[in-house]
This record gives structure tokens, sequence and C-alpha cells, in this order.
């Protein structure tokens, strides 16, 4: 059974006290923040990476990276989307890879129910964000996380909101279309 | 909680850390707070700590036989400077000790130890300066050395008490959020 994440630090004001604790040298903090966001950042970056050995070690190094550029944060109450930032960058660079690969876009299958609206099987949707496309695939896995707001998500990625927004819809549909499939095969 | 929540959490259960793993991966998270020390750097605190001895042992052994006739100021200073460097053979014993150091408590004390020597030695060759015109350049060297001690020091200082004015600002803030929330 896998170790249960702290509660997300949701408000603005508890990203910072975080932050605040953490650049204080407060150990305590360090940890907190560790606890908290260890399983995300790591599901994400294995998402992105498809390897546990490499998205263990870009977690390592970003957490790194966390420590040592703590203090360049201009914004202490975005700490999720840096945080995610960090993340993404490492992965790319464990997958010695910089630009995103296209997006096609997919049109959604009405007779589908919405994926959040339905009572999906958690672990089909982990096996079908694997089977989508990369950008896809991370959008949708930061989409499910639920630590970032829209903007957030486009801040992360580098991208305008709107785009997340489309990119989100064409995402939807692929995932659906992989989990009709993966239930028809059954 | 809700079926979101619960999908995430599901989600985040489909891809564990392994627990061989985040032992490795606590120690390199303590290992940020408690740098271990490289040949070169124990060498550079090696340097101090022995330094510190060296300096203690000589001035206490000159505080203690120097003549009846030595001022009480001369020998208080031997003292105070014996003082001193027993001072930072401690904080290099403990460091080399540990075999690291930790990147806030170690400099803060670091800091504090060399703004205390640095005014002691000028201190010193002030003193000296009113009876003998040769210590003159002892006392630019050391009030050179004390203004950029106090330099870090006053810059060390401001930068905690901004975070911490701004830690307890954020923690009324947060306060005030949890009480309109109950409202």
């Amino acid at each position: 059974m896998a170790d249960p994440t702290p509660s997300r630090p949701t408000s603005p004001e508890a990203q910072e006290l975080l932050w605040l604790r953490c650049r204080r040298g407060d150990r305590t903090a360090w940890e907190e923040l560790v606890a908290t966001w260890e399983r995300p950042l790591f599901y994400y970056v294995r998402q992105m990476t498809r390897s546990e050995e490499r998205a263990l070690q870009a977690l390592q190094e970003t957490w790194v990276q966390v420590f040592t550029s703590l203090g360049s944060l201009t914004d202490p109450a975005r700490l999720a989307p840096w945080l995610y930032t960090i993340a993404r960058r490492t992965a790319f660079r464990s997958l010695g890879r910089q630009r995103d690969e296209p997006v096609e876009s997919a049109q959604a299958d009405p007779l589908v129910p919405d994926l959040a609206e339905s009572e999906h099987d958690a672990e089909a949707v982990h096996l079908g964000l694997s089977k989508i496309a990369a950008p896809l695939r991370e959008v949708l896995t930061l989409f499910f996380l639920e630590d970032l707001s829209i903007a957030e998500i486009a801040q992360v990625l580098g991208i305008p909101a709107g785009t997340v927004k489309s990119r989100l819809h064409t995402a939807r549909a692929s995932l659906r279309r992989v989990l009709v499939s993966h239930v028809q095969d059954e | 909680m809700s079926e979101s929540n619960t999908m995430r959490a599901r989600l985040l259960d489909q891809a564990p850390i392994p627990g061989a793993y985040r032992k490795a991966y606590e120690d390199a998270l303590r290992s940020l707070f408690e740098r271990r020390l490289s040949g070169w750097e124990r060498v550079r605190y090696l340097v101090p700590t022995a330094g510190g001895l060296t300096a203690a042992t000589l001035l206490l052994s000159l505080a203690l036989t120097e003549p009846a006739t030595t001022p009480p100021v001369t020998r208080g200073l031997l003292f105070g400077l014996a003082v001193l460097g027993a001072g930072w053979f401690a904080i290099g014993m403990r460091v080399l000790r540990k075999g690291s150091v930790h990147l806030v408590r170690d400099r803060r004390t670091v800091v504090r130890a060399a703004l205390l020597c640095t005014a002691l030695q000028m201190a010193f060759f002030a003193w000296r300066c009113t009876s003998d015109t040769d210590a003159l350049p002892g006392l630019l060297v050391s009030s050179t050395l004390f203004l950029l001690a106090v330099g870090f020091w006053i810059e060390q200082s401001i930068r905690e008490a901004r975070l911490f004015a701004r830690e307890e600002r954020l923690r009324s803030r947060l306060a005030e959020l949890r009480v309109e929330d109950r409202e």
C-alpha cells in the first residue's frame, strides 16, 4: 500500500508559508514539502518519461533543483506550478527532448459518457494514459492530479490557456477511445 | 472525499515510489541540508581548527606565564583571544567530527564567530596603538576584516528578520482565513 500523501496547501497563503519556512531552513517544512508533492510529481514525471527508473532520477534531480533555486521563486503563492515546471524541465532533460510533439485534433464521441462524470477505473485510466500521445498524456495527467488550475497548467506547459482547454478536450477524446476499445477487447 | 479526489488518490496509487528507492532518496534529501565534506573541504576546516588550538594554547600559556607586572588589560586580552582560539577549535572539531556542514545553522554560527573574533582583534590592535604606532597596520587589517564580518552579519540578520516577519504575517492571515471559513 502506498504511503498517504498529506493534504496539499491549497491557498496561496499556505503555499507561501511553506516556501518561507523552507527558505528559513526549517527541516520539518522540507519534509512537509517533499511528503506533499513527491507522489504527484513522481506520477507526473513517470507519465512523461514512461520509465520508473528515469522518473525516480528525474524526481531526485527535481528536488535538488528546488532546493538550490528556492530563493529565485518570485511568486511563492504559486509554489505548485513552479514545482511542476521544474519537474517538467528535469523530465525533458532526462528524455533529451526539448519540444512538444504535435497534437492531432480529435472529436469527442458523444455516445461515451464524460470522463469526469463517470465511475471510471483508475487502473484503466492509468493504462489508458500511457497509450495516448505524450502532449495529451501530459495535459490530462496534470488535469487529473488536480494541483493546478487551467491557467497554471498553461504556465507549466508554456502555452496559452485556450490551447490547454483544446488540448484537454482532445486528450479526453483520445482517452475515451482507448478506454472504449479496451472494454470492447475484453 | 469527492469522486475526483478519489480518482487522484487512486491514480497516485498506480505509481507508488519503491521502498528501496525511498531510503536512498531520503538520504539524498538529508544530504542537501547536511552536505558531506570532501577531502579538500576537510583540509580547509582542519586549518582553522589546528590554528585555533595552537593560538588558544599559546595565548593561554602567555596569559598564565606573563610577569606579575603585566597590566591586567593585557592579561585579559590574552585570555580573551585564547577563548576565541578555543572557540574556533570547538566549531572546527564539531564540523570535522560530523563530516558535514548544515547549510543554515553552521553558516549562522560561523558568521557570529567571525564577528566576535574580528571585533576582539580590532579592540586589541586599537588598544596597542595607544602606546605603539607599529600596531597601526594591524589595526587597519583587523578593522577591514571586522567591517566585512559586520557586512555579512547585517546581510544575514536582515534576510532572516524579513523572512520571519513575512512568516508571521502569513500565519496571521491564515488564522484570519480559518476564522472566516468557520463563519
